[in-house]
């Protein structure tokens, strides 16, 4: 058993060390970066609290505990979304007052676009593009087969080149490319 | 290297580092195979297509590092934020953290243990309470919040036990204030004079701060751990002739992310939590909050008396708004409960769509008189379907486009509607997919 203090410590280090790699991919996932810095801060909170009150915990590898948390993490905010907002759409708008120009980023843009994808495939993709893992990193995270992983990825990449290419989603792809 | 072993091993080329060895064995395999080239030229374009933009990755480097983003105006939410989250204490999770000076209770707050320690046990086991809150905060928002500079706005919170399951109500007492209600099996909230509400199951989030205000065991044993676990915090007890005060006072982490990342650890605020006990049964009767910010004492929250078994009925806790206007139908419902039951390909479609094609698809429904066709989309709405056909049959859509507003969740989808006798007006659907299935779903406009 590990002293928690030097736990607590490596927590922190490895926080530090891979900030820009769970920021961006908070982002990706959210689609928003102010509120992927508020996930990255749960995400230490929870980890520091349980490494905390339950030093038997056997946490193996922490840098693939901190990536699950945060993808868990982003699924809550996720569902979380829709019950805090929305009651608002009746009564707060006037689409009057609502410019037509919305230049969408692309963190908005790719998080819809993943959305179109079994999300098993889209997890894949958005650890190894957004959160700089490698397919043997991810395979500790999700805790898959190495193969699987690798599947996964490509099956993904390929679904959205054909969303790409098919006419009846012209629009949508339209939609979707800056 | 055969083309077999090409479509094993192709994602080997996307991995983070790629062996040389390897990747000169593919690039001769695709010398000689033009398919096997055409492949990974187009999972390339796609990969491409994917990556940051130079825009957004200098903006989250500026995120994660900058120290003088503090000046923003998001960050001005954040300090908000923070000050939510300071509450902290009040969630739960200050406690655990405190851990750096961990150091055995004395004997004073020993009997400030005791203390707690009996009042929790009662309220754990008491049938019925009910307390009035003021918090500050804004007066029409969600139950999450807390805003030091804003006035103290009243909301009463009531609970009672039957049998297993547990009823509340959280009401504020304010116009087009929010009112959260649970049955037992569900948890709903009501927005006064409005005619919509939100329904979700037990365990989702809606309470956020006041969870622990309606379980007031819960902060109690917060401060009994803050007591025998944090040297640092102080308590101070004082008695009455019919009261116990005991006054929590002691640091609680900070919410500065860039502290964090700069330091390793988290900064530090000052909070007051003043409990008072009535003698000698040693029950909970009010709580004080208070923030120390730049100085300041301020208090965010405080309570009421808090009322032990009170008579409440399960009508009164349950009952609709008196403001609201509830719609003769169940239209107004958005029912976070339910699943809808969709075949995978018919579902698969529809995740396909783009939001003005999910609009175009409805109001060619509701104009033909056959709303019912489109039911998967309609949410809420769904009971509504005669309503639509008989308003929209007969009239003619077009210039449909996509406007997205600010602090909407889902996209407006406006469009020109021309009624039979040929006139005119600007309309809009309201659309949204932040549901698990990813779906285009009616959220409002008609
Ligand atoms: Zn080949």
């Amino acid at each position: 058993m590990k002293d928690v203090k030097t736990q607590l410590m490596q927590l922190a280090d490895l926080m530090q060390a891979e900030r820009s790699n769970m920021l961006r991919y908070a982002c990706y996932r959210l689609g928003d970066p102010e509120e992927a810095a508020d996930v990255l801060q749960d995400v230490y909170i929870s980890v520091h609290t349980q490494i905390y009150n339950d030093d038997s915990v056997k946490i193996l590898n922490l840098k693939s505990y901190l990536f699950r948390s945060l993808s868990n993490h982003c699924i809550d905010r996720l569902q979380n979304r829709s019950k805090r907002i929305v009651l608002s759409i009746d009564t707060v708008h006037d689409i009057a007052d609502v410019s037509e120009e919305y230049s969408e980023a692309d963190y908005v843009r790719v998080t819809k676009m993943l959305a179109l994808l079994p999300e098993e495939q889209a997890e894949v993709i958005r650890l190894r593009i957004y959160g700089g893992k490698s397919f043997v990193d991810i395979a500790a995270i999700l805790a898959l087969p190495l193969s699987t992983v690798k599947s996964r990825f490509i099956y993904g990449l390929n679904k959205l080149r054909k969303y790409m290419n098919e006419e009846s989603t012209v629009s949508h792809i339209k939609h979707l490319q800056p | 290297m055969t083309c077999k072993v090409f479509n094993e091993k192709i994602a080997d080329l996307f991995d983070v580092n790629v062996n040389a060895q390897d990747k000169a064995e593919f690039e001769r395999h695709m010398e000689q195979c033009s398919e096997c080239r055409t492949a990974y030229e187009e999972l390339c374009a796609v990969y491409a297509m994917l990556q940051p933009s130079a825009k957004t990755q200098h903006e989250l480097d500026e995120i994660s590092t900058n120290v003088t983003f503090a000046k923003s105006p998001t960050k001005k939410r954040k300090i908000w934020w923070a000050v939510a989250a300071s509450v902290i204490f009040l969630l739960g999770v200050f406690v655990g953290l405190n851990n750096f000076f961990t150091s055995s209770a004395t004997a004073a707050s020993q009997n400030s243990i005791a203390l707690f320690d009996k009042a929790i046990t009662y309220v754990q086991n008491v049938g019925s309470f009910q307390m009035e809150v003021f918090v500050r905060t804004n007066p029409e928002e969600n139950f999450f919040d807390i805003h030091p500079d804003k006035d103290f706005i009243k909301s009463r919170v009531q609970l009672m036990r039957q049998a297993d399951t547990v009823l509340y109500r959280i009401e504020r007492e304010v116009e087009h204030g929010r009112v959260i209600v649970c049955d037992g099996k569900a948890q709903y909230m009501f927005v006064k004079n409005g005619t919509r509400y939100v329904k979700g199951n037990l365990g989702s989030d809606f309470l956020g701060m006041y969870g622990n205000l309606l379980y007031p065991d819960r902060l109690l044993q917060m401060q009994k751990f803050a007591i025998e676990l944090a040297g640092d915090n102080t308590v101070l007890r004082s008695e009455t002739d019919s009261t116990i005060v005991v006054v929590v006072e002691g640091t609680e982490w900070d919410d500065n992310l860039q502290e964090i990342y700069a330091t390793g650890h988290r900064g530090r605020n000052h909070v007051t939590i003043e409990n008072v006990f009535s003698k000698p049964d040693g029950l909970l009767r009010s709580v004080k909050y208070w923030l120390h910010k730049d100085g300041n004492k301020i208090l965010v929250l405080y309570t009421g008396a808090i009322q032990y078994n009170p008579a409440l009925s399960r009508k009164a806790i349950t009952a609709l708004p008196d403001e609201y206007s509830h719609p003769a139908t169940e239209g107004g419902v958005y029912d976070m409960t339910k699943v809808s039951e969709i075949e995978d390909e018919e579902l698969a479609q529809l995740q396909k769509e783009s939001p003005v094609q999910t609009a175009a698809r409805l109001l060619a429904a509701f104009t033909s008189g056959r709303a019912e066709d489109v039911k998967e989309n309609l949410a809420g709405y769904v009971g509504n379907i005669d309503k639509i056909n008989k308003r929209m049959k007969g009239c003619k859509f077009r210039e449909l486009r996509e406007l997205k507003v600010e602090d909407y969740v889902g996209v407006y989808i406006v469009y020109t509607l021309e009624y039979p006798d040929g006139a005119t007006s600007q309309m809009h659907l309201a659309l949204r997919n932040d549901n698990p299935r990813h779906v285009w779903l009616l959220d409002g406009g008609l």
